[in-house]
């Protein structure tokens, strides 16, 4: 018996010291992200997100298969381990982290009210934490969404679940929800293509509660190796410049 | 309670393990005081690692967004058409909800009033840049106090590895003047104990050395002074003891060679020693050519004395004889006594003739010389002695010649010295008397 422990002890030290990429020899299968629900945006964040994906599995040598998916059912594939990454604009949770795993930070987020230029005149001194008596719309899965669910019932709100991130517009306009709360970057993706003066922004930034930190990319729980492979591609990007180039090519502000 | 000391001596062994237990508890007491220094470098590293490092990277991150926030709104008012202006005021939006901006309250505050002012410069003045433009003196007034929080952001970071790193350089100048302090103390306990070392062992053991190399029998009992070291005392006590035990030896020794060589009532060369010594006499005399002669010499009348006299007076003329020959012949010269009162002699490098010589004054003066018994009274011997060439043949043909020669002395009426020819045919064994029989008539 001791044997065998010493035994199992000593493959699992080999295990570790292996070269990552032999033990993630094969493809990855990463899920992207999607604005909407059967086509990817182009460019902007999902473009951002393959980028980021690409760059990693070039550092660890392995070939990498991407899937555009829905953002809440990134997760579930994640936790069951169908993906090797998952790139869903991941908030860290304690909740979350019972299910997947997280990288280190791939840059930082917040979350904003947004809703139609008319309700946010009337709204306009409104913070997320005074708003009462309205039809509130999120992405079922998200942290906004599980913000809404938590404050629904002591401050009278209707939750109203968003099919997408690129639904939440249309849902604002045709005046089935009031406001939404959604992650700046996916607001900014939003707003960037409507007409000036339609939309605007309601109450200050929110990054407490659960709404706002670092974000992460999402990894499949107990495979410590390829978290381990992750984390150091990522940092090897950061120090180097790569990530801030991936960046710069996507976005003309800094996300970090 | 251990014994420190053997009569008064320091035992080496403690003194070492005293010196030693010194030298670790100094030594250990300058490295644990490194080590305390080697931890506080080692924990403000790790501070400056997890804790400094990223407020650095956050101030950075901080300043970068608020400078980025200053050229967007700068761009507010720079840009041409209404939709870049919108752009403009998303990317104000955004950079204003960046978290590392709500972190810092003063940048949130500043943040948020940027944001609502373009917000609502912008939705003020729709489409009319004019009137846009007469909110951009305000914008300045905002822009220069992002400007100035920009700095500041900036250089708190900048100061923040400040202090860590003055941590860790007074540390590691600290623990470069214990490390010397240690390498100095090191360089004395060695100075010392090799000191020690030479003073109390090497120079004691290099004198032992020396005298052990030099013990012998002649030389006086060696002396040792003002040893610290008890053991190094008990080896110069095993010295001093070694010494007298050389001697004893040597006494004894002498004391047998003499029971085996000598004659116990005369104190001359016995036979047996007689015979070793005057065996290689002849073979050097005979290898080189030299003259060698033999004498062989015999008290007149001694029986006769030893009846009337007595025994002990017959002892005394031995004893008298003995120093008499002794006085008489050359001091290279071999003196035996025989047996009784017969005794022989060896001339080295003396012909017959040059032994006749001597043998006649030995003679001549026995015949003159008295002799005091015990008893006070005096007496007077006389001595036959026969002489023999020994340069040929063995020592007991040349002695029987000599022999030959005593019973001619005797026959032509003793106290002579005669001279043996040079064939051994004086003393036919069956014609003529032998000489005991002559010494059983005296």
């Amino acid at each position: 018996m001791a044997v065998s422990v010493t035994l199992r002890r000593c493959l699992l030290a080999l295990a570790l010291a292996l070269p990552s990429p032999l033990l993630l020899a094969g493809d990855w299968h990463v899920a992207l992200g999607m604005m909407d629900r059967g086509a990817s945006q182009p460019g902007g964040l999902t473009a951002f997100n393959e980028d980021v994906a690409r760059e990693i599995c070039r550092r660890v040598r392995v070939h990498c298969v991407t899937v555009n998916l829905p953002f809440g059912e990134i997760l579930e594939g994640l936790a069951e381990g169908r993906y090797a990454m998952g790139f869903g604009n991941f908030l860290r949770t304690g909740e979350r982290e019972k299910r997947i795993a997280f990288s280190v930070p791939l840059w930082h987020s917040s979350s904003r009210l947004i809703a139609r230029a008319d309700v946010q005149r009337r709204l306009s001194d409104a913070t997320l934490d005074s708003l009462q008596r309205l039809r509130v719309t999120a992405v079922p899965g998200s942290q906004q969404h599980a913000y809404w669910q938590s404050v629904a019932a002591s401050r009278d709100l209707v939750v109203v679940p968003a099919g997408s991130m690129g639904e939440i517009i249309g849902m604002l306009r045709r005046g089935q929800a009031d406001v939404a709360l959604v992650p700046v970057l996916s607001a900014y993706a939003l707003l960037a293509g409507e007409a000036t003066g339609e939309f605007a922004f309601v109450g200050p930034p929110a990054a407490d509660r659960g709404l706002g930190g670092g974000v992460h990319v999402g990894l499949p729980k107990g495979n410590e190796s390829l978290r381990k492979t992750v984390d150091k591609a990522l940092v090897e990007m950061r120090a180097d410049g790569t990530l801030h180039r991936i960046v710069r090519r996507h976005f003309n502000f800094s996300l970090d | 309670m251990p014994d420190w000391t053997r009569d008064g001596k320091l035992r080496a062994g403690w003194a070492f393990v005293v010196l030693a237990l010194a030298f670790a508890l100094a030594f250990g007491s300058v490295v644990l005081w490194l080590a305390h220094d080697q931890q506080r470098v080692v924990e403000t590293a790790m501070r400056l690692q997890d804790q400094t490092m990223p407020e650095i990277v956050r101030h950075q991150r901080l300043s970068r967004n608020l400078e980025q926030l200053r050229q967007e709104g700068e761009r507010v008012y720079a840009v041409a058409t209404p939709q870049a202006r919108q752009q403009a005021l998303f990317v104000v939006t955004l950079v204003a909800s960046h978290p590392s901006i709500l972190d810092h309250p003063e940048a949130r505050e500043l943040a948020r009033r940027v944001e609502r002012f373009l917000s609502d410069a912008v939705r003020d003045a729709g489409s009319d840049d004019a009137k846009l433009m007469e909110s951009y003196p305000e914008w300045q007034r905002l822009a220069a106090r992002l400007g100035v929080l920009v700095d500041d952001v900036y250089i708190q970071g900048v100061n923040q590895a400040g202090g860590d790193l003055k941590d860790v350089l007074q540390a590691m100048e600290m623990a470069r003047a214990k490390l010397f302090g240690a390498m100095l103390l090191v360089g004395i306990f060695l100075g010392v104990f090799l000191w020690l070392l030479h003073r109390h062992l090497i120079r004691p053991l290099q004198r032992i050395d020396r005298v052990l190399s030099r013990l012998h029998v002649d030389c006086p009992r060696p002396e040792f002074h003002n040893r610290q070291m008890a053991e190094i005392v008990s080896v110069e006590r095993a010295i001093g003891e070694l010494h007298d035990a050389l001697r004893h030896n040597e006494a004894a020794r002498q004391a047998l060679e003499n029971l085996a060589n000598l004659d116990g009532l005369t104190g001359l060369t016995n036979r047996r020693c007689f015979l070793l010594q005057a065996e290689h006499e002849l073979q050097r005399a005979q290898r080189y050519l030299r003259p060698i002669a033999v004498g062989m010499a015999d008290l007149d009348y001694f029986k006769r004395l030893n009846d009337t006299y007595g025994h002990a007076a017959g002892d005394a003329v031995l004893r008298a004889f003995a120093v008499l020959v002794q006085e008489s012949l050359r001091q290279t010269d071999l003196i035996c006594r025989y047996g009784g009162e017969e005794f022989v002699f060896l001339f080295p490098e003396s012909t017959v003739a040059e032994a006749e010589v001597l043998a006649e004054r030995l003679r001549s003066r026995c015949a003159d010389y008295d002799i005091r018994l015990p008893d006070e009274r005096v007496v007077r011997v006389t001595v036959s002695i026969g002489l023999a060439d020994a340069g040929q043949g063995s020592i007991e043909s040349a002695l029987k010649l000599a022999d030959a020669a005593l019973y001619t002395a005797k026959r032509q009426g003793r106290n002579r010295v005669v001279r043996a020819d040079a064939r051994p045919s004086g003393r036919p064994e069956h014609a003529e008397p032998d000489r005991q029989d002559i010494d059983q008539a005296e």
